[in-house]
């Protein structure tokens, strides 16, 4: 190596041995680098460092360029200790920087040539060399750099750090918290050995703790001891130990970790635990009482002497288990199957009913640190409020429940009995009009005739006012007996007597037959009673009014079927007459509301007709405690069927309770 | 001569109104229901039609209905009602219906021969002009 290259190398190496920092020093060494006339490197030549794994983000330092002009240069380090390249007019050469000791890369060196030539072999072996030297200046600087970091981070710590002689066990060197917390001066601490700072504590039995550390078995000792001050007074704290590897021989590092606040905490921890009104368990990761709260002892009801902190919790839930918390059932199953739950260490929450009815909600939850915290809390009280308000709710509801029935009942109720009086109104209406109609038709034949007999013009002869007054007078019949059915009807409407008699139903129908069949010439009357008795205990007039009413709607109803048949019989104590006609008919589904006041079917439309007559029979009848059917088929006929004992109503009183009840109904 | 129809299912009435039209110099025809009536208009066809409203079979209403909708050459046709019914609803019915008047019993014979006459006259001057209906 050339006499300038041995230069320029030491005074590399130089530049680490300074105060300063290794940015400067290394701006020193590269400033040496590219003005030294020999390595050609040009004024804007530089040199580039890197980490070594990523060139793009971890520019360590540079000189007079910037990284767009270099970037093209630079690549990933292929492994190869050096590399020249060509490119954009420079040539540069790239050289791994490694950390001698650790044979691990730390950068890379970048050069940049001023010249388009190829530098010399000697030139490049001369660049190897320098960025060894580079490299042995940042592990120097770096190493500087940690060992003031520790030795600044020795200073601040608040425990006491002493190092000590591996033969005398004489301190030779201690930290300021030495002092603060001893209350020796540093020429007093060292004359010491760490034994001396120790309550009740020899030189020899000193030796006996250091003694793993001194046949290799551990790296490290720790144990408990109480600090003794200057002054007497004494703290307890954790005592760690490690042995130092020192070029001037054995020597120990011993680490006093004051944890008198520790122990304060931790009681003051203990006391708050204990004042909880939860159970607290803490387990390690093997599942062993760490810590547990008098609360907790409670809840579970185990002595505490019985499952002592240090135990194995499968104690504890083997001693619940036994004492039959769990239900029937094998013993170790259930031990097993909570334990195995509780090994897993996962956050969860549920509930326990004790036999007591106690009830417990039982939380656990891991810890970072491993192992897992359980509470327990007695929601007994809760639990209780909650099943009342429960209960209370669904009591609530199925008021609500039963109210909204009723109240729908009632609604229902409501509407039936609007729909009813609805169609009482309608019926009423309907009433009215063909009541004012029926009487209409009879006086327009009454005016109609008299204003005949003023108007005839020429002789009126005596048959003219026979028919006259024929029509006259079957009008005012017929204006009469629409008033009987009327007044029979109000009759009723008050609670009609009959007036009963040994009366000649016979003699009725027979001249009730011939009545109609004088009025409507059209129609034949068929008599066919012979079977029918002569007598039965009734109503005459009652009785006239039913025979008259049925005969005159087979009539009114059948205008294109002239034959009536009029049958009438005897059956078991009962009188039978049965009224048929070839009429318009009934709808079937009129047919049950036929006996209603008013009623009038749908087929009856264009016939004239209040909705009295048949209601009034059917009051009859029943007031006679007998029956009345019908039976019909539209466009085919009807056939109303009477029923009346002979020997007349049992309880005529009750008969007519009965048919005002009805009527109350319909 | 003019020709009055009379529907009415009182043969009473009926009797009564078509021997005070005869008296009164008209041609009468008569029938006992709106189904007999409607045959008789379409077989005669009669100047003027008087109908009861509530009959058997088929009444004045539905009468008066089957001509306006399936007799649209008869619509012209006079048509009055002579009824029971008295309430001023049905009459508005009828009215509507497209009923010539509406008169209720018992019959004011005066009234309905002043009507008759009215539309004889009405009915006479048309022909004479030449108009049919």
């Amino acid at each position: 190596m050339p006499d300038w290259a041995l230069e320029l190398t030491s005074k590399i190496l130089r530049c680490a041995f300074s105060d300063r920092t290794l940015n400067q020093a290394l701006e020193e060494a590269l400033t040496l680098i590219f003005r030294s006339p020999e390595l050609n490197l040009s004024p804007s030549a530089a040199i580039y460092f890197d980490d070594g794994r990523d060139f793009q983000h971890s520019l360590l330092f540079h000189v007079n360029l910037v990284w767009q002009q270099v970037a093209p240069f630079v690549q990933p380090n292929d492994g190869s200790e050096v590399r020249c390249e060509f490119q954009e007019g420079r040539h540069a050469c790239c050289v791994s920087l490694v950390d001698g000791e650790e044979r691990e890369q730390i950068g890379t060196a970048l050069f940049f040539f001023a010249t388009t030539q190829e530098p010399a072999p000697e030139i490049l072996a001369l660049l190897v060399q320098i960025a060894e030297d580079i490299a042995r200046l940042i592990v120097a600087k770096r190493k500087e750099a940690l060992n003031s970091q520790l030795a600044d981070i020795a200073g601040i710590s608040e425990n006491e750090i002493y190092l000590f002689n591996g033969e005398t066990l004489e301190i030779f060197k201690a930290n300021h918290s030495a002092q603060m917390k001893t209350g020796y001066r540093p020429d007093q601490i060292m004359r010491m050995t760490p034994a001396d700072l120790k309550q009740n504590m020899d030189v020899q039995q000193y030796w006996r703790i250091l003694e793993p550390l001194l046949t290799g078995k551990t790296d490290c000792v720790v144990f408990s001891a109480r600090q003794q001050r200057r002054d007497g007074t004494l703290y307890d704290a954790t005592v760690k130990i490690w042995r130092l590897e020192n070029s001037a021989g054995p020597a120990f590092l011993e680490l006093v970790i004051d944890q008198s606040d520790h122990k304060q905490l931790l009681g003051l921890l203990h006391a708050t635990f204990d004042a909880f009104p939860g159970g607290i368990v803490v387990l390690d990761e093997n599942l062993r009482l760490t810590f547990a709260n008098r609360r907790f002892y409670q809840l579970v009801d185990i002595p505490p002497e019985k499952c002592p902190i240090g135990c194995a919790y499968i104690d504890v839930l083997r001693y619940s288990a036994i004492r039959g918390d769990y239900g029937p059932g094998d013993v170790e199953e259930q031990v097993q199957e909570r334990i195995g739950h509780a090994r897993l260490f996962l956050a969860h929450s549920f509930e326990r009913e004790r036999a007591d009815g106690t009830v417990l909600e039982i939380n656990s939850s891991p810890l970072p640190t491993g192992g897992g915290v359980v509470a327990y809390m007695d929601v007994t009280i809760r639990r209780r409020a909650e099943q009342e308000l429960i209960r209370h709710r669904d009591r609530l509801e199925e008021a609500v429940r039963q109210r909204t029935e009723e109240l729908k009942h009632q609604a229902e109720r409501l509407e039936q009995a609007l729909e009813h009086e609805k169609h009482i109104n309608a019926l009423q209406r309907q009433f009215v009009t063909m009541t004012s109609h029926e009487f209409r038709t009879p006086l327009a034949i009454i005016d109609g005739a008299a204003q005949r007999i003023m108007r005839k013009k020429g002789e009126i002869t005596a048959e003219f006012v026979a028919e006259k007054t024929y029509q006259i007078r079957s009008a005012v019949a017929r204006m009469v007996e629409l008033m009987e059915s009327f007044l029979t009807a109000g009759r009723l409407d008050g609670g009609m007597k009959l007036a009963l008699s040994d009366c000649a139903v016979y003699d009725i129908v027979t001249q009730c037959a011939k009545r109609q069949s004088d009025v409507s010439g059209g129609h034949r009357l068929m008599l066919d009673i012979d079977a029918l008795p002569r007598t039965l205990r009734g109503d005459p007039l009652a009785l006239n009014q039913v025979f008259t009413n049925l005969f005159s709607n087979a009539v009114k109803y059948s205008p294109k079927a002239p034959e009536i048949k009029i049958t009438g019989w005897e059956m078991d104590g009962f009188a039978y007459i049965s009224v048929r006609d070839g009429g318009i008919g009934i709808d079937a589904d009129d047919l049950q509301k036929m006996f209603q006041l008013y009623f009038r079917a749908r087929t009856s439309t264009g016939i004239a007709g209040t909705g009295i007559g048949l209601n009034l029979v059917k009051q009859v009848v029943d007031l006679h405690g007998g029956e009345i059917r019908v039976e019909s088929e539209k466009g085919q006929g009807t056939v109303f069927t009477v029923k009346l004992p002979i020997a007349g109503p049992k309880q005529v009183e009750e008969n007519v309770l009965e048919a005002g009840a009805e009527r109350a109904v319909a | 001569m003019i020709t009055v129809l009379c529907i009415e299912d009182e043969k009473a009435v009926r009797d009564l109104i078509v021997e005070e039209l005869a008296d009164a110099g008209l041609r009468t025809l008569e029938a006992e229901n709106g189904r007999s009536g409607l045959e008789m208009i379409k077989q005669h066809r009669p100047d003027i039609v008087i109908s009861d409203i509530t009959m058997p079979e088929m009444d004045g209403m539905e009468l008066l209905a089957e001509v306006q909708i399936n007799h649209p050459e008869l619509a012209n046709m006079p048509f009055i009602f002579l009824t029971a019914l008295a309430d001023k609803e049905k009459m508005l019915e009828g009215l509507r219906a497209g009923a010539e008047n509406y008169l209720t019993k018992p019959i004011d014979f005066d009234i309905l021969l002043a009507k008759i006459q009215g539309l004889v006259i009405r009915i006479e001057n048309r022909v004479s002009a030449g108009l049919e209906f």
